[in-house]
């Protein structure tokens, strides 16, 4: 008797809790969305959307337009649910959001609509915290819209190229908490990867990571080139490998950076902040253009190394002096190391802290060690 | 209903550990808000959990084999009752807690057409049913899920190592040391493991302070580092989100293992029948050291109808939870059960001695 009380209650409670319901949804009747691109509409629809989304079943539907594997479809609303929810209507499906892999953000997305698009997002529990977020340099339909010669979903090649140009140290992989985090942080800037539909050589287009998208509450700054944002990935202390093509002795020389740590160290001088950067480098010498099979053993690395050292000091100079002297941006977080090291002068100087940070002086020291 | 099993100090604690895992794993946003570091909180909920099993510590000390309970009745049975009243709240109120928790679980995690109501109902009556087969079950069942609910959390954490950003964290301010106070003493005060101890006495062998170290201690760490992973990680998306640690165990991954959300799902769901089996358990018994022992299970039939009440009142939308949550009514009923009665009965014990020794002197 006591047996079969447990059986039926371990059956009934599985069925509470699991999808054996007459009204449940079967998974190949949720439309799986993969990506959302997000544009400014004109009128009355703030917002539009293009929702990417696998393709499960042929679809006939006038609004949707399917290449290979995925269909988008546009949607506009005033908020980013409302256009959201309007593809219920479209397609009679429930939509799936734990699939989706990037949010694209098209140009025309600036100011406080930026963050306001994100906040459907951070607050849906089915939305993945850990989506990429990143810009297009124009229209992000455009870009979601990109057909692969292969038949590849765009939004899946979206997060490779994000996730393989973060390994080579040209593109940042801001996920969506983190930009929630940054932007509850006083007058810190965020950076997101900068798409681009572009040509190789062979005339074949890619989706491209070109740059580095940043982000200020006052709107968008002047964006990061690819060796920028090695730099900026350099400084904060993100970069994983990377490569540097540098002039040693009027010879051109390629190093592949195999590991890069940071310190950052924060004072007050002189009622001013002032940094200590110190940026640690290992790489390896991969090319040298003086005969066509030098030995490695007899070339001169510790010249190589310091003006592979002084490339990169260069480099992140003219971009520490740009962003927060010029830009008065601070996509370092710099102002969260003071905060943590001198807080009393935090606080003094949080009432106006970019221009405190613009007057702010650093010591950089950059060493490259090379291995082989 | 047996009330003569006995279990081991490991099972015994096990069980304790597993409810205060569930505690953290079920960590509500609301809990966590305003601007003292969640971090600073929990070292405080870990001191102010040191400091209040002090009393409990005292009580075993004295006497390991009878529980608060009998021992307040001893004294007086007027204050044995009163005892045996208050206690039967607190178990009532935090197994309404545990049940409120797991019902907002599944209502925002686990999205389904389902009838949730029926779900709360059938998790308390699959607990009243293993809380009537008694604490033996539960302390082997406790035993058996401790290592891989341990070894799941270890998981999660190790894996999030590489998203750990030490910027999150910001210093503490000692222009908000009341509001990190205010919640560190919530977080202990919530969860209340420290006051079944006392009243379990009777159903755990051999039972000795160092175990009730040891649990006090390790919950500390466990809040600590959960606090810890959760700021580092997430930072202030974490209180975005109803539930942080389930939120934070989505962007684990590790190698192709990705999103270990299921993972926490799992462990809520054997840490809170395990948590709502143990409440009820001791709700039978104080009642029955209150108004006698019967044969039937009247007095968990009582308890499921109380809790299945109290949990959809006081769940039935967030913002009533999370009034019920952050009242004075958590905060009093811990202090009360956790430092005021286990002193009162030590106080009443001394007195008593000293008035036989007077009587006999005399």
């Amino acid at each position: 008797m006591k047996i079969k009380a447990v059986i039926s209650l371990l059956l009934m409670l599985s069925l509470c809790l699991s999808s054996c319901s007459y009204n449940e949804t079967e998974l190949k009747n949720r439309l799986i969305i993969e990506g959302i691109g997000i544009d400014c509409g004109s009128g009355e629809d703030i917002y539009i959307l293009t929702v990417q989304t696998l393709l499960t079943v042929q679809s006939e539907d006038s609004e949707s337009s399917a290449e290979g594997s995925a269909v988008n479809y546009t949607v506009s609303g005033n908020t980013v649910d409302e256009a959201l929810s309007s593809l219920r209507e479209i397609t009679g499906k429930n939509p799936l959001y734990s699939q989706n892999r990037v949010i694209v953000m098209g140009s025309d997305v600036t100011g406080g609509k930026f963050t306001d698009a994100l906040d459907f997002f951070a607050k849906n529990s089915e939305s993945r915290a850990d989506v990429y977020v990143a810009a297009a340099s124009g229209k992000a339909a455009d870009i979601l819209a990109f057909s692969d010669e292969n038949g590849e979903i765009t939004s899946e090649l979206i997060e490779q190229a994000i996730e393989e140009g973060h390994k080579n140290s040209f593109s940042v992989d801001t996920e969506l908490y983190n930009i929630v985090n940054l932007n509850s942080e006083k007058n810190t800037a965020f950076t997101i990867p900068l798409l681009e539909i572009s040509e190789d050589g062979s005339g074949s287009k890619r989706v491209k990571v070109t740059g580095t998208y940043v982000y200020t509450e006052n709107g968008n700054t002047d964006n990061l080139s690819k060796d920028e944002t090695m730099f900026f990935l350099m400084v904060t202390g993100n970069a994983e490998k990377g490569t540097v093509s540098i002039t040693s002795d009027g010879i051109s020389a390629g190093l592949d950076i195999t590991k890069c740590s940071s310190k950052i160290k924060v004072k007050t001088a002189d009622g001013k902040p002032y940094f200590e950067i110190t940026v640690k480098c290992t790489a390896n010498v991969t090319e040298y253009e003086d005969s066509i099979f030098t030995d490695y053993t007899k070339l001169n690395t510790d010249k190589i190394a310091e003006d592979a050292a002084n490339y990169i000091r260069d480099g992140i100079n003219e971009l520490l002096t740009r962003q927060l002297k010029e830009e008065k941006c601070d996509i370092f977080r710099f102002g969260k190391y003071l905060m943590r090291e001198d807080f009393e002068a935090y606080i003094s100087f949080s009432e106006n802290q970019s221009e405190a940070l613009a007057e702010a002086a650093w010591d950089l020291n950059v060493s490259v060690k090379i291995k082989n | 209903m047996e009330t003569k099993a006995k279990i081991t100090p490991f099972q015994f604690y096990s069980m304790l550990y597993l409810c205060r895992i569930f505690s953290l794993a079920a960590f509500m946003s609301f809990e966590g808000e305003g601007s003292a570091g969640l971090v600073s909180r929990g070292i405080i909920s870990g001191i102010y959990l040191i400091i209040t099993s002090v009393p409990t510590i005292l009580l075993i000390k004295k006497d390991n084999q009878s529980s608060v309970l009998t021992r307040a009745t001893r004294i007086s049975p007027l204050f044995g009752k009163i005892v045996c009243v208050i206690y039967l709240f607190d178990f009532l109120v935090y197994g309404i807690i545990t049940a409120g928790r797991f019902n907002f679980l599944v209502s925002a995690v686990m999205p389904t057409q389902s009838n949730m109501v029926v779900a709360v109902l059938l998790l308390i009556a699959a607990s009243a049913y293993c809380a009537y087969r008694g604490i033996e079950g539960l302390g082997r069942a406790s035993v058996l899920f401790l290592i891989p609910v341990l070894l799941s959390f270890a998981f999660v954490f190790i894996s999030l190592f590489k998203r750990f950003d030490a910027l999150n964290f910001e210093p503490f301010q000692w222009s908000n040391a009341s509001g990190a106070v205010k919640g560190g003493i919530y977080f202990t005060s919530v969860t209340g493991e420290i006051l079944a101890v006392a009243v379990s006495v009777p159903f755990v062998k051999k039972q000795k302070s160092r175990h009730i170290i040891i649990l006090t201690v390790l919950s500390a760490v466990a809040v600590i580092a959960t606090l810890a992973m959760l700021t580092g990680v997430l930072g202030n998306f974490s209180l975005t989100r109803l539930f942080g640690v389930y939120t934070l165990s989505s962007v684990a991954e590790w190698g192709l293992a990705e999103r270990a959300d299921a993972v926490i799902i799992c462990i809520w769901m054997v840490c809170a029948v395990i948590k709502l089996s143990f409440l009820l358990f001791l709700w039978d018994y104080t009642l029955s050291c209150l108004v006698g022992k019967v044969k039937t299970a009247l007095y968990l039939t009582l308890g499921v109808f109380a809790a299945a009440a109290g949990t959809l009142t006081l769940s039935s939308e967030i913002t009533v939870f999370e009034d019920f949550l952050l009242s004075p009514v958590v905060y009093a009923i811990y202090i009360v059960t956790a430092v005021v009665l286990p002193v009162s009965v030590l106080a009443g014990e001394k007195i008593s001695k000293k008035t036989q020794k007077r009587k006999w002197a005399s």
